[in-house]
């Protein structure tokens, strides 16, 4: 089909009407970008910038997840640390004295607090999950123990798989719940 | 003429098209919307849209199906308003959504997550139906086209239009289900599909009608058709003010009244008397769809500015859409003056004339004509083998959909039933016979070569629907919530049992203490110094108070918890400090 | 078409004035919807004293028999929660609006809005006595919501997904007794919404909302039940706490209230799990007739009213 041979209708060439058609077309379009670009932004999220060495602190004196972030086996929070409880043990004798100077210089930093990056409208209680057998590295991955923290990324997709039984077969979990309210208020 | 219909159509357009833009951007609120229902004039005008969708399809499939003549240029219009209907009728339900952005989830689609389309519901069945009907009658449009260019592939209009005949009906079922399902009183009843039909029906003829006005020509057949429509749809009116008492009179007056002045010739004669009646069955029949969607229309609501606005922009856009198209049509429509139907005051002999001298120049291209008076041939008919590999094909992968998606129900207990799912098979089969069709005629029909720019389209158009396939499989992200987390909440627990105690123990004690009440070896002989057994004689010894205070202010080598327990946190942590020694003691005794 | 240089660089200016325009018109008007702090907890009362004032919708209620085991798929043989309302000891007081607002967010309406009488309330003043979404049992408000955000659990809730929402107001069309209340306007931009619980987040312009039965006291009760069972089990030698995991091994959500009824202060309103014998709803409501509105009263509501005694 060709239809270069037709004619543009003599409206397009100026004047007064085109004006108001420009008129007519800027102000619908405003308001279709304003509708179109109110999105919320996609959540981003950055490495930590906390400096703590997870690797001196888990693998090589066995301190479980749960000894600072207090709620990872208990509550919905896993919880980050505040200062008394770094001091529970840096207020006694240690071996590495370096650690309880930086921490004294530090001060500002601490208690250490970040964002939540889990959206209103879901629920996510780490208790349970610890309890039901699921290890923190099963989602947080092992790259915390490089420092590597807060690079993790969920999303609905990966919790929906592991509650439906698609992924981690191998661990025997028992079924989980996949009704909407469930996980979401 | 079609180029001051154009003006006249934009000149409505564009203030509709700011009242859309407002819309939009405030949402339902904007518009009038019934207090109980919650819906309002974009779905009233959908249903009138829709409805005048069916005009094209019905005229020209079902006409065409039947063997029923009628001239090419009615028949092209009556597709092409069609067309320019649909177009409204989709925007329509989707500016009503409250939340647009996931118009998407309506369809029966599987996302990333696993979320399925709830197929119970009639708005999916709508949303699919509709969306099959427009692609059909998109097809159906350009097969007409290229089908006037290159003969050859007229003999697969008619196998399109058999299928395009039961998917109208079809489609405008659905959109009765819409609110015969409901528990609205004012919409329930069995007889909804029926009404909607005979609604749809007569508005559709009404609209070529009125269209065949502007052409300055006249098709005696669809006017007593109009005629017939309106008896049908007072019937049923009689019938609904039986059933519940609701009679909207002016509706009556416009669609049930006033159509009866055809009966005198000077209203039927003059071409603006016919316009006069073609246009006051329209408005009558979008009173009564208006009526029907607002039952509390007077009470607690009225019409406004955006609602006019959103009804100039329906029927200005129509106009700009349809006439302009037509304008580019003319060559497709004017250059063969003998299919030009009867002029205004001829009678049907000339179309005769033009099917006979098409049948002429069709044998010479080897095409078969079935005789006159034999419409259906089942099973030997031409129609019948180019349509029974498509047909085929369709029928499995319609068996095939509606198995999987009647596995692919939302939820574990959404009820299980064939009828959720059975007004999806027919859009579905006749979506998959076309394009297995299509594909037939591609690969097949050796007359039928496809134009550079067309090829381009095509793979554009492909493009573009993976592209909106792979963004609504994707889903959107939602905002993170943004709040901080920080330290554990001091006295978050008031009632403290045993478990929650244990949860406590384990979080805040167990790194040294150990979960089993004895000490965690590694940690506690590599920096610190042993601390005293804590069995149980040593527990009572020291007595409940006592450990509490040292659980609270700390003591030689352990911290001080008062920050961050409460006293019944702590009360609770010794007696299962208790409790794990009675348990220790207890198997050494053993 | 022909177009010299000079009107080239015209249109070309005002297309650039334009998008400068279009870029910085918000600025100014975001600061302005960032001034007010939120409304205060008076704006609220004053607004649940006037719907109380406006309310005119009479129910029409029914007998209906004692609510049991949910019949829809994959229910839970051991939850239904629900409520009773106390009609002999309710007197129309409004406290419950006016705590489950605080509860779950509800927002403000413009005035416009409640001059018209269209309030955001989950609990409305019918025949004066409060009213909500029944939680019916064959809910059509969830047969035709097509995306499935309006959703049945197996405790027996109506829940709603407020992000798998599309808007379509199919829902509130087909709820016999309007339960449903859809969010009209931008209530956090138009600073009409506070967000007094932080369990429950404020919901978006162009949603569904209803009364949720304190939804996320229910999920909080039960992930933390679940957690503690599973501790209690681990240490499974230990004998007390053994003791405590098996009075309960199954959660029935024990001691749970909703906010409207934790607010009454005549205890009008009921909340308990109609399955569990131990449960508040269930003794209490052992010798009362139960009443439901007419029109959901085929549809297995678990909000009921009840009068007099049997």
């Amino acid at each position: 089909m060709r239809f270069s041979g037709i004619k543009m209708p003599g409206l397009l060439k100026g004047g007064l009407f085109c004006w108001v058609v420009v008129l007519f077309v800027v102000v619908f379009s405003m308001f279709l970008a304003d509708f179109l670009l109110e999105e919320p932004a996609v959540p981003e999220r950055g490495m930590s910038s906390i400096p703590f060495d997870h690797a001196i602190h888990g693998d090589s004196i066995g301190l479980d997840c749960s000894a600072c972030h207090t709620g990872a086996r208990a509550s919905a929070n896993a919880y980050m640390p505040s200062m008394a409880d770094c001091m529970d043990c840096h207020r006694l004798p240690m071996n590495d004295k370096l650690a309880e100077e930086e921490m004294q210089v530090d001060l500002s930093e601490k208690p250490w607090s970040h964002k939540r990056h889990l959206p209103d409208h879901v629920v996510f209680h780490h208790g349970v999950h610890a309890a039901a057998g699921v290890a923190c590295a099963d989602c947080h991955g092992t790259g915390f123990r490089q420092n590597r923290y807060g690079g993790e990324k969920f999303d609905m997709q990966s919790c929906i798989r592991c509650h439906r039984g698609e992924t981690f077969k191998e661990r025997g979990f028992k079924p989980a719940a996949t009704y909407c309210a469930a996980c979401h208020r | 003429m079609f180029r001051y219909l154009m003006l006249a159509g934009l000149a409505l357009f564009l203030p509709g098209l700011c009242a859309l833009g407002y819309s939009l951007y405030e949402g339902p609120s904007a518009w009038m919307l019934d207090s109980r229902t919650f819906w309002g004039t974009p779905i009233s005008l959908f249903v009138f849209w829709v409805g005048l969708a069916h005009a094209g399809t019905l005229l020209s499939a079902v006409f065409l199906a039947l063997d029923i003549k009628l001239d090419r240029r009615t028949a092209l219009i009556a597709e092409l308003s069609t067309l320019a209907s649909l177009v409204f009728a989709g925007i329509f339900p989707l500016m009503h959504l409250g939340y647009l952005q996931n118009f998407y989830m309506v369809a029966p689609f599987l996302d990333a997550r696993g979320n399925f389309a709830n197929v119970s519901s009639p708005l999916v069945w709508d949303f699919c139906c509709i969306a099959v009907y427009a692609i059909l009658s998109l097809l159906f449009f350009v097969m007409h086209l290229k089908a006037r260019v290159n003969p050859a592939l007229d003999k697969y209009r008619k196998p399109m239009a058999w299928l395009l005949f039961p998917l109208v009906l079809w489609v405008h079922t659905v959109v009765s289900l819409d609110f015969a399902t409901t528990f609205v009183p004012e919409w329930r009843g069995a007889f909804f599909p029926v009404y909607f039909i005979a609604g749809a029906i007569f508005s559709g003829i009404a609209l070529v009608n009125l269209l065949l006005c502007t052409e300055g020509y006249r098709v005696r057949l669809l006017e007593r058709l109009q005629l017939i429509c309106s008896w049908i749809l007072c019937a049923i009116w009689f019938w609904d003010f039986l059933l519940k008492g609701t009679f909207f009179a002016s509706a009556f007056i416009f669609a049930g009244v006033l159509p009866q002045l055809r009966l005198v010739s000077v209203f039927r004669e003059n071409r603006w008397g016919r316009a006069a009646l073609s246009v006051s069955v329209l408005f009558g029949l979008f009173l009564e769809r208006f009526y029907l969607v607002s039952p509390e229309y007077g009470t607690s609501s009225s019409f406004g500015w955006i609602d006019l606005g959103l009804v100039a922009f329906s029927v200005g856009g129509f106009m700009l859409l349809f006439f302009g198209v037509r304008r580019l049509l003319n060559r497709y429509a004017e250059n063969a003056g003998a299919y030009f139907g009867e002029v205004d005051g001829s009678d049907m002999a000339k179309v005769e004339e033009a099917e006979d001298a098409e049948r002429v120049a069709a044998s010479g291209l080897g095409v078969e004509k079935s005789k006159k008076g034999f419409y259906i041939q089942p099973w030997s008919s031409e129609e019948y083998r180019i349509l029974r590999f498509p047909l085929l094909v369709g029928i499995a992968v319609a068996l095939i959909f509606v198995v999987w998606a009647w596995g692919q129900l939302p939820f574990v207990n959404v009820e299980l039933s064939l009828a959720n799912v059975l007004p999806l098979v027919y859009p579905v089969m006749a979506l998959a016979t076309v394009m297995t069709l299509l594909a037939r005629i591609y690969f097949v029909e050796k007359s039928f070569v496809l134009h550079r720019r067309e090829k381009i389209l095509g793979v554009a158009i492909l493009i573009l629907a993976g592209a909106c396939a792979g963004t609504f499989f994707a889903g959107g992200a939602s905002e993170t919530s943004g709040a901080s987390v920080d330290v554990a909440a001091f006295g978050e627990n008031t009632n403290v049992d045993l478990a929650q105690s244990a949860l406590v123990w384990n979080a805040r004690c167990a790194t040294c203490h150990g979960r089993d009440g004895k000490f965690n070896e590694k940690f506690v002989r590599e920096y610190y110094p042993v601390p005293p057994k804590l069995d149980l004689p040593r527990l009572d010894s020291l007595g409940t108070d006592s450990l509490v205070k040292v659980v609270l202010n700390g003591r030689v080598n352990m911290s001080a918890y008062a920050n961050r327990l409460t006293p019944a946190e702590a009360y609770g942590l010794v007696n299962y400090m208790r409790s794990l020694a009675a348990r220790d003691s207890g198997e050494g005794a053993r | 078409m022909g177009m010299d240089r000079r009107e080239f660089i015209k249109s070309c200016s005002l297309v650039a004035v334009m998008g400068l325009l279009y870029g910085c018109r918000k600025l100014p008007l975001d600061e302005v919807a960032r001034l007010g702090d939120g409304p205060t907890l008076k704006q609220f009362e004053d607004e649940v004293k006037l719907a109380v004032s406006q309310a005119k919708k009479q129910l029409d209620l029914v007998k209906v028999s004692r609510p049991g085991p949910l019949s829809i798929p994959g229910a839970s043989p051991l939850n239904r929660f629900g409520m009773a309302i106390d009609l002999d000891l309710c007197d129309g007081c409004g406290e419950c609006i006016l705590a489950c607002n605080k509860e779950n967010n509800v927002p403000l309406v413009p005035e416009d809005d409640a001059a018209r009488g269209r309030f955001m309330h989950w609990v409305d003043m019918r025949s004066g006595a409060p009213f909500m979404c029944a939680h019916c049992g064959k809910a059509p408000c969830e047969r035709v919501c097509p995306t499935g955000a309006a959703n049945h659990t197996p405790d027996g809730l109506s829940a709603m997904v407020y992000k798998r929402c599309a808007g379509s107001r199919f829902c509130g069309a087909n709820c016999p007794v309007q339960a449903r209340k859809f969010n009209f306007n931008d209530a956090q931009k138009l600073g009409l919404a506070r967000k007094f619980n932080k369990e429950v987040p404020l919901r978006d312009k162009g949603v569904m909302e209803k009364c949720s039965l304190c939804l996320h006291r229910l999920q909080n009760d039960r992930l933390k039940f679940k957690t503690q069972l599973s501790v209690a089990v681990a240490a499974a030698g230990n004998v007390s706490v053994k003791n405590a995991a098996e009075n309960a091994t199954e959660w029935r959500g024990r001691g749970v209230t909703t906010a409207c009824s934790d607010a009454c202060k005549r205890r009008a309103i009921i909340f308990g799990n109609w399955l569990d014998e131990k449960s508040p709803l269930v003794q209490l409501t052992k010798d009362r007739v139960l009443y439901a509105p007419r029109e959901i009263a085929d549809l297995d509501p678990s909000v009921v009213f009840m009068r007099g005694r049997r």
